[in-house]
């Protein structure tokens, strides 16, 4: 039973993402966007080289550890944008405020996977090619293969990840249903979380390095999937982000139909 | 036991007051004022299975308001509430499967993409089964004859291709209840009508239950044999159409046309005169008077045609509201 | 005398207006506060750990490090204009450009009062934060300043602020012959991040591009003025510096008014 209810949600899913490229690439395609893109790619990479220039290590990343780091970043940021940010997460507020967010609470599937998954973003999804790139590059640098069991970990290490990554999103965007007039919020998290999880979380040291381990998980969205796929980080980091995915999870869940609760659609 | 069941329903909101001005603005920051609005105020009713319900009131009345409890989209303040034997803030997915909203303007349908695509993902949202989809899809497409639009693209559409498209894809998993809210605002008298012949189909055809609120009467006197008038959040009304005539109407309107000219102030003896154009006239007389008025016209005047009309339900609904109260 | 009391009340009215939307819109207000300066907490707390076993980078000490960043940030909620641009491509795309010229204002002057309203907030609301940060390093900011060209300071200050306009609004303008001109935007912060100092002191950067970025007009924005209360610059390089500064105010003042002539001349052609 639960099984069916799993193939529903993902037949559901598959839609979505049809639905995405038809409208992406069927009838139109934002270019300049994509250029945007590359631009700020570029712009990473120069802002690596440049500190690189001036210093030969950070907190013990070297600069080809630190291409793979940013090439994990890059696959992270498209995901978590282009699933949930850009067409959902952004237009939550605006499905508060207008009543929009009735039709979406009538239809007989889980609310919380409809209003975060609905609107996918594709084009950003090109960007994994050249995120795949750096890691490679990174890896040529290091003069090291890379390791199958190390791959697998990361690649699980890193759904658990995004996942707590969408908890953690999903939870401050929500808010919106308590504030008036905060149609910005969704950005809040991207201020916290893209800027934290960026770099290695050894950067932070003692009370803040706990908080961003296990409270506030964002280490375990890019940092530590990289050290796994680097084999610096023990594999029982991996148990570790699954069961904190799970709570995050849980806990998005529970703040979710608490603030549906307190949403009353905008009178006619 | 009857399809929806509504026992003292009250639903109240909290709007807070902001002064105009850059000082109230600056005020707003640190005192809020809050005002309580009573949009249902104890409202009881329930429904058969099959049965076509309009929900009259002015704007504001809190049609629109408990049609969404009823749907399950806002949390009620108190009071009981059962549709289909659920209870709809539970908005359990066996629940939803059954039961259809439509609200005038908002949409589901993706701008971005031909309406048979929504059509087909709400296929998958509802899990309707493939043979029993082709099915209701050809039957509405054919009653709503849309069936050349269905591959455009919903933003090339007109309004009323749209609508229709969206009255599909609403219906497509074959609600038992159906709640319809303004469906025909913002449409021509000739969509007006057809929307109209459809709702009525879909209910014969179906036995669908259906609940729908207007402002436009002849949505309610064309479709409705019950009808239940809301005001200021409170029921006022609860019964078949005729009984409102009977009861709220005191008076009927008889219209004549006169084959000679006469003198309009003997009209006066008998009835009232409300308009006078000669040769026709309407005059109004009270209800029991009327047969009795109107054999006193035949006989003193030269009469070529005369009707007894019942009076505009319009007008009747309009004294309901500024005094009569069922309470 | 009366003309210009008219004048001026018009433009305070516009003012308190604008000033009413952004206290309506202050949770909004608030989330982009903590947006633009985490960036900038985050990179102190990155150099603190690089600084870990090392005390100076490129010549610059830890303490000077933390000052530039706590400066440059606060510098740039003042200086960068984010209220007028979107507001005049937006304007040219719908067409509403149309009815705002028919208005008694003039139009560049009433984009500009937005900005400088949106100055006053901007400054409101980054104060206390500021203040709380500079409190958090004070230790890390005694000796670091050094305000003896506080008067150049101003001056570079406001060229700044005038700089960073008509960057702005030559890329807000760009919609008379663009179909869309994000595009710019966004190159124009890439361009100030890497260039104009906000990511890292522009001596981080290598030699040769050093003495290019110098010509360049991003480095203006942010760095110089930052740089003249913190480095120790010679008088030498004040002195330039400021030249090319105020040559690059003028160059680009000159080229915008052109090009809106020239713009609105198209504008009118496509029978707004």
């Amino acid at each position: 039973m639960m099984l069916g209810v799993i193939k529903h949600h993902l037949k559901i899913f598959i839609k979505f993402i049809q639905f995405s490229f038809i409208q992406h690439f069927a009838f139109r395609f934002n270019f300049y966007g994509y250029l945007i893109d590359i631009g700020w790619l570029l712009f990473s990479i120069a802002f690596i080289k440049i500190f690189y220039l001036n210093v030969p290590e950070i907190v013990g990343w070297n600069y080809w550890e630190m291409l793979v780091l940013l090439g994990v970043f890059w696959i992270f940021q498209a995901l978590i944008y282009g699933l949930v940010v850009i067409g959902n997460c952004r237009k939550i507020p605006q499905l508060v405020w207008t009543g929009e967010l009735d039709g979406i609470l009538l239809k007989p599937i889980n609310s919380q996977f409809n209003v975060s998954l609905r609107i996918i973003w594709t084009p950003i999804f090109l960007n994994i090619i050249p995120a795949i790139w750096f890691i490679y590059l990174g890896f040529s640098g290091l003069k090291q293969p890379a390791d199958l069991i190390n791959v697998f970990c990361f690649i699980l290490m890193s759904v658990f990840g995004f996942l707590i990554a969408y908890g953690l999103w999903f939870i401050i965007t929500i808010f919106v249903f308590f504030l008036e007039r905060a149609d910005n919020l969704p950005y809040l998290p991207q201020a916290v979380i893209d800027n934290v999880s960026q770099y290695p979380i050894d950067i932070f040291k003692g009370k803040t390095k706990f908080i961003f381990i296990w409270f506030i998980p964002l280490a375990f969205v890019v940092s530590f999937p990289t050290q796994v796929l680097l084999g610096q980080l023990s594999k029982i980091y991996v148990i570790y982000a699954g069961w904190l995915a799970i709570i995050i999870l849980y806990l998005s869940s529970l703040f979710w139909n608490f603030a549906l609760k307190h949403y009353s659609s905008a009178s006619s | 036991m009857s399809i929806i069941e509504v026992k003292n329903l009250k639903k109240y909101y909290q709007v807070h007051k902001k002064e105009p001005g850059l000082i109230g603005s600056i005020k707003s920051l640190f005192k809020r004022e809050y005002e309580d609005v009573k949009a249902v105020n104890n409202v009881s009713f329930s429904i058969e299975e099959g049965e076509l319900v309009g929900f009259i009131g002015p704007n504001g009345a809190g049609k629109t308001t408990t049609l969404k409890c009823l749907s399950g989209l806002l949390y009620p303040t108190s009071g009981k509430l059962e549709v289909l034997g659920y209870n709809p803030w539970d908005r359990k997915h066996e629940f939803l499967k059954q039961i259809s909203l439509v609200m005038g303007q908002k949409n589901q349908l993706w701008w971005d993409l031909p309406a048979m695509e929504t059509f087909i993902l709400n296929k998958e949202i509802y899990e309707v089964p493939q043979e029993k989809f082709d099915h209701v899809l050809n039957n509405l497409v054919d009653l709503l004859e849309v069936k050349d639009v269905l591959n455009i693209q919903v933003r090339k559409l007109s309004l009323g291709q749209r609508m229709k498209c969206e009255l599909i894809a609403a219906l497509l998993h074959s609600p038992k209840v159906l709640f319809l809210d303004e469906p025909t605002i913002g449409l021509d008298v000739v969509m007006q009508k057809k929307m109209r012949d459809f709702i009525k189909s879909y209910n014969q055809k179906y036995k669908a239950t259906i609940i729908l609120t207007s402002h436009y009467m002849d949505d309610v006197s064309q479709l409705c044999e019950r009808v239940i008038i809301i005001d200021k959040g409170k029921l006022i009304f609860d019964g078949s159409l005729r009984e409102i005539v009977e009861k709220y109407a005191d008076h009927k309107i008889i219209r004549v046309v006169f084959s000679k000219a006469i003198d309009a102030k003997k009209l006066e003896k008998i009835a009232l005169v409300k308009e006078y154009n000669y040769p026709s006239a309407v005059l109004t007389v009270k209800r029991e008077a009327s047969n009795v008025a109107a054999a006193e016209l035949l006989k003193n005047f030269p009469i070529a045609d005369l009707n007894i009309e019942e009076p505009l339900i319009e007008d009747i609904i309009a004294e309901v509201f500024t005094g009569k109260d069922v309470s | 005398m009366n003309e210009v009391n008219k004048s001026v009340k018009k433009y305070l009215i516009l003012f308190k207006t604008y000033l009413q939307k952004y206290i309506y819109y202050r949770a909004s207000a608030f989330v982009w506060m903590l947006s633009d300066i985490i960036p900038f907490i985050v990179l102190i707390i990155l150099w603190q750990a690089v600084y870990q076993n090392r005390s100076s980078i490129a010549g610059v000490s830890f303490n000077q490090m933390v000052v530039y960043y706590l400066s440059i940030s606060f510098l740039r909620e003042l200086i960068y204009t984010g209220g007028g641009r979107n507001t005049i491509s937006e304007e040219i795309y719908t067409g509403q450009l149309s009815s705002l010229l028919l208005k008694p204002f003039n139009y560049l002057k009433r984009v500009f009062v937005e900005e400088i309203s949106w100055r006053f907030i901007q400054f409101g609301l980054f104060l206390i934060p500021y203040v709380l940060l500079f409190i958090c390093f004070k230790n890390v900011v005694k000796g670091v300043y050094n305000f003896k060209l506080w008067p150049v300071f101003i001056l570079a200050l406001i060229l700044s602020f005038l700089i960073s306009a008509f960057l702005d609004y030559l890329c807000g303008i760009g919609a008379f012959w663009l179909t869309q001109t994000s595009t710019l935007f966004h190159l124009k912060d890439i361009f100030y991040w890497l260039l104009g100092g906000l990511t890292f002191p522009q001596k981080l950067l290598p030699c040769l591009l050093q003495k290019i970025n110098i010509t360049l007009p991003f480095y203006y924005v942010f760095g110089f003025p930052t740089e003249l209360i913190i480095s120790n610059l010679s008088y030498g390089q004040i002195i330039i510096r400021f030249l090319v500064q105020l040559i690059w105010v003028i160059f680009l003042y000159l080229i915008y008014k052109l090009l809106w002539q020239k713009g609105l001349r198209k504008y009118d052609a496509w029978g707004n």
